[in-house]
């Protein structure tokens, strides 16, 4: 082990001579500790035949090792009282744990052999298999998450960051064992894992347990990913025959790490982001258009969208779309008010503070800091970021993201494109 | 004038700093101070509920809660909104059978404004303009319910399993109650059951508990009080199943009720345990035999607790082609839960789950906040983590084999079924 700098840092940093770096934040009055393992792969890095791959091993992930059988595992977890889980995102690849800090010593290993170690047994394949078409058949039962879906492909399409994580019922069924290790071969090296933690922890200690099990993974080549998306916008309405309409509109965001980042955050928020944001106010509060509007930032590592969602019933879908399109308009042309961009700056600042006492949250922010910008700021950092964000930073954004001319709309329900947006389009 | 029950309570443990008094009106105050944190999370919390209503105002209650966001003799909607977010509250609200709860969480440093606010709002102005535009919201969240075939699924359980008492009628009401609805109606339900009385004020964080005990003194102790308590409900549904064929739908969901058990019963860490034992999402008997085999692609299990009543609840998400197959193999898993012996390492697996999970849900002030409500509503008094950590510890496979003699699994079960299949298909 080689000098871990870890002396009144909050967040002290340790890369092995693999390439795997490891990130913590020991925190006081817990007795809980979040793990993970994170890893720079996703749907984004999927090919369309191998489209879901990545969800199917995050269904496969807890389903035994090369030295366990999954029952074996699963009890070897049970009897530490630690959850775990594994999910695939669009560009990272969470393996999670949450346990008590005094069974840190025990789940690191255990969960290194779960990441390392995968058994891709045949007969639990063909079990995360037919989970994994049900999970699809499922989201076509439930169109306020597919929606989501459909913008996210519209939004992004033709390009890799529009997949979706579940892939398509062809190619699951197609996936076989081989195809998943090649996969897992292309993308898990030492150089494209952090393993965060979080909670009731000693540093030093924390280094020695990952060393100890991870030391020896030989690095790899880390695969490469796919260049920047261009934006075009689009329109997608798919017909269903339903008492509710479902829509989604995106408009350009920023990705992680952009100087207008901040500027974007505070942008979606004074938005939609809460009860009193411009969307909630003008289509549920003064027209009782839609139950559900809001607006939220989805960064990446190279895009950005600003996703608005609202749910309404058919006769008044116009309406929504339409009223929203002018609050876009109005923002672009106006931009915001000094007592709103304070207001948003509380909620974006507190919702930061109090999402940190939560050792998951933090495990999931240091993670992805570190893998996304190489380094983690603290709270007090972030806070002055936020605060320092004028008004017009956020007005020029929207203007150079051409906000209201520039949107993709994705639609579920009974509604044509016609019938919602007119002559918006 | 309050009552100071115990300033801070010894406990057995050094971490639990729990305060609790009580107004003359009868108002309950309860705090658990945590001093690792920067934050608060505070609540009023109503004893009332869907349950708690007569059936042609069904949804009341639900929609109460909406309108107390809508204003109060001082505050607009606006006003309401606008300092929530000036203080970067996280807030929220929810209706249930059994309560009612507006809560938030903020900066410690905004503590006694969130209280300020919070209480203006247990005072909703209920204005008939207010009221009627806020109905067309409701009504579009029921209609979104339709969209939501979990939600609807359980909606059904609970009709077929507890009517014709309150707990068989939906939270939200339904068109016909809501679009009937008067706001003198809500204004006198409000009267009923919005007293000092039937009412709990939590917090949890880092607080000043001597200033927030005077602040809510000053703030409430002018409430008037109202009635408290409800009807009792005892119920034996018929074993039975019902379907609700949607051919549009392409998953089969199943939700099961088996009897339960009430959250104040003496068993009920015993039920906890059999629970997790039966239907946890690892680990458990439905998950090795039902949702491991591939019967399933979720399946669960657990005992859904209420005042004076309860059940057991599995819930499954089926393919069509295996809905027959599932459900037999299901039934078959309960049954062995009744019959079967229980081991020794099922027992001690699920007692060192539950254990850690209490420790672990046990670190955010809002996850404290709304502990101590639900310990004083089930047993009168607050828990410490380390004296339910105990009971849990303590449980024993003969707890295990009283419980299900106490309340056979098998003594009925009333099936509600959602999806493509017809009831010959599942006959």
């Amino acid at each position: 082990m080689t000098g871990a700098q870890h002396t009144m840092n909050p967040f002290p940093t340790h890369t092995l001579d693999n390439g795997l770096r490891i990130v913590a934040q020991p925190m006081k009055g817990v007795e809980s500790v979040a793990l993970g393992f994170c890893v720079a792969t996703g749907a984004r890095d999927e090919t369309p035949d191998d489209a879901g791959v990545s969800h199917f091993i995050d269904g496969l992930a807890f389903q035994g090792t090369a030295r366990r059988s999954v029952r074996a595992l699963t009890e070897a977890f049970e009897d530490l009282g630690a959850r775990h889980d594994a999910s695939a995102g669009t560009e990272l690849f969470w393996y999670a744990s949450h346990s008590l800090g005094r069974h840190l010593d025990q789940i690191v290993p255990l969960m290194a052999e779960v990441v390392r170690e995968p058994l891709f047994d045949p007969d639990e394949a063909e079990k995360a298999r037919d989970r994994h078409l049900q999970e699809l058949a499922a989201l076509e039962d439930e169109p306020m998450q597919k929606v989501l879906d459909v913008l996210q492909r519209e939004f992004f399409a033709g390009h890799p960051c529009g997949n979706s994580t579940l892939g398509t019922v062809e190619s699951v069924r197609s996936l076989t064992p081989d195809r998943l290790r090649a996969y897992w071969h292309r993308s898990h090296h030492p150089g494209s894992v952090v393993v965060a933690a979080a909670g009731k922890l000693d540093f030093t200690q924390f280094v020695g347990m990952v060393e100890g099990c991870c030391g020896d993974w030989a690095p790899g080549s880390v695969q490469s990913r796919s260049a920047p998306p261009v934006y075009q916008p689009r329109v997608a309405v798919l017909h269903r025959e339903s008492n509710q309409e479902h829509i989604g509109i995106g408009i350009l965001g920023v990705p992680v790490g952009h100087p207008d980042y901040y500027a974007v955050s505070l942008l979606a928020t004074i938005l939609g982001g809460s009860m009193n944001s411009r969307l909630f106010t003008e289509v549920r509060e003064k027209r009782g258009l839609a139950y559900g509007v809001g607006a939220y930032p989805v960064a990446l590592s190279d895009a950005g969208m600003i996703r608005i969602y609202a749910g309404t019933v058919p006769q008044k879908a116009h309406e929504t779309v339409s009223v929203t399109l002018d609050e876009l308009r109005k923002l672009e042309a106006g931009g915001v008010r000094e007592d709103e961009l304070v207001r948003a700056k509380t909620l974006v600042k507190s919702r930061l503070i109090m999402g940190g006492e939560s050792t998951r949250v933090r495990r999931n922010t240091i993670g992805t800091s570190l893998w996304y910008e190489g380094f983690v700021r603290t709270l007090d950092e972030l806070r002055n970021l936020i605060e320092a964000v004028p008004a017009e930073q956020i007005q020029a954004a929207a203007r150079r993201l051409e906000i209201s001319s520039r949107f993709t709309l994705a639609a579920i329900g009974p509604c044509t494109a016609e019938e919602l947006l007119g002559n918006e389009h | 004038m309050s009552t100071e029950h115990a300033g801070s309570q010894p406990t057995s443990g050094v971490r639990t700093k729990f305060n609790q008094a009580v107004l003359g009106n009868g108002l309950q105050l309860l705090g658990q101070h945590m001093d690792d944190v920067e934050s608060v999370s505070a609540c009023f919390y109503v004893r009332t509920g869907a349950r708690d209503e007569e059936p042609e105002v069904g949804g009341v209650s639900h929609f109460l809660e909406h309108m107390t966001f809508k204003g109060t003799a001082r505050r607009s909607y606006e006003d309401i909104n606008r300092e929530f977010e000036a203080m970067g509250a996280e807030n929220n609200a929810g209706t249930g059978h059994e309560f009612t709860y507006f809560h938030a969480k903020v900066l410690r440093e905004n503590a006694s404004m969130l209280i300020e606010l919070l209480a203006d709002m247990m005072r909703p102005r209920l204005e008939a303009a207010d009221f009627a535009q806020e109905r067309d919201v409701i009504l579009e969240e029921i209609a979104r319910y339709e969209d939501q075939p979990y939600s609807k699924l359980f909606n059904y359980l609970m009709e077929h399993y507890y009517s014709p008492t309150g707990l068989g009628r939906p939270v939200l009401g339904t068109n016909e109650t809501i679009s009937a609805m008067t706001v003198e109606q809500m204004r006198a339900y409000w009267e009923q059951r919005y007293g000092a009385n039937n009412m709990i004020f939590a917090i949890a964080g880092r607080y000043d508990w001597p200033a927030v005990r005077s602040q809510v003194e000053t703030l409430c102790s002018g409430w008037s009080t109202s009635t408290t308590g409800r009807t009792p409900i005892s119920v034996r549904p018929a074993t039975r199943l019902y379907t609700y064929q949607r051919p549009d739908l392409q998953q089969q969901l199943i939700d099961i009720g088996f009897p339960g058990v009430s959250f104040s019963d003496p068993d009920r860490y015993a039920a906890e345990v059999l629970g997790t034992i039966l239907g946890d999402s690892t680990g458990s008997r439905l998950y090795w035999q039902i949702q491991e085999t591939g019967l399933a692609e979720a399946v669960g299990g657990d005992y859904f607790a209420m005042d004076g009543t309860g059940m057991l609840v599995v819930s499954a998400s089926l393919q069509p082609g295996k809905t027959k197959r599932a459900l037999a193999a299901i039934r078959d898993v309960v049954s062995g839960l009744q019959h079967d012996p229980i081991g020794e390492d099922e027992l001690r697996r699920a007692k060192t789950k539950l254990l850690s999970r209490l420790v672990m849900s046990g670190e955010s002030t809002n996850s404290r906040m709304h502990s101590l409500c639900s310990s004083w509503v089930a047993l009168g008094r607050l828990e410490t983590l380390e004296e339910e950590a105990a009971q849990i510890d303590a449980v024993s496979l003969d707890d295990l084999y009283r419980l299900r003699g106490r309340v056979p699994l098998d003594a009925y079960q009333v099936t509600v079924a959602l999806g493509p299949l017809s009831e010959e298909d599942l006959a």
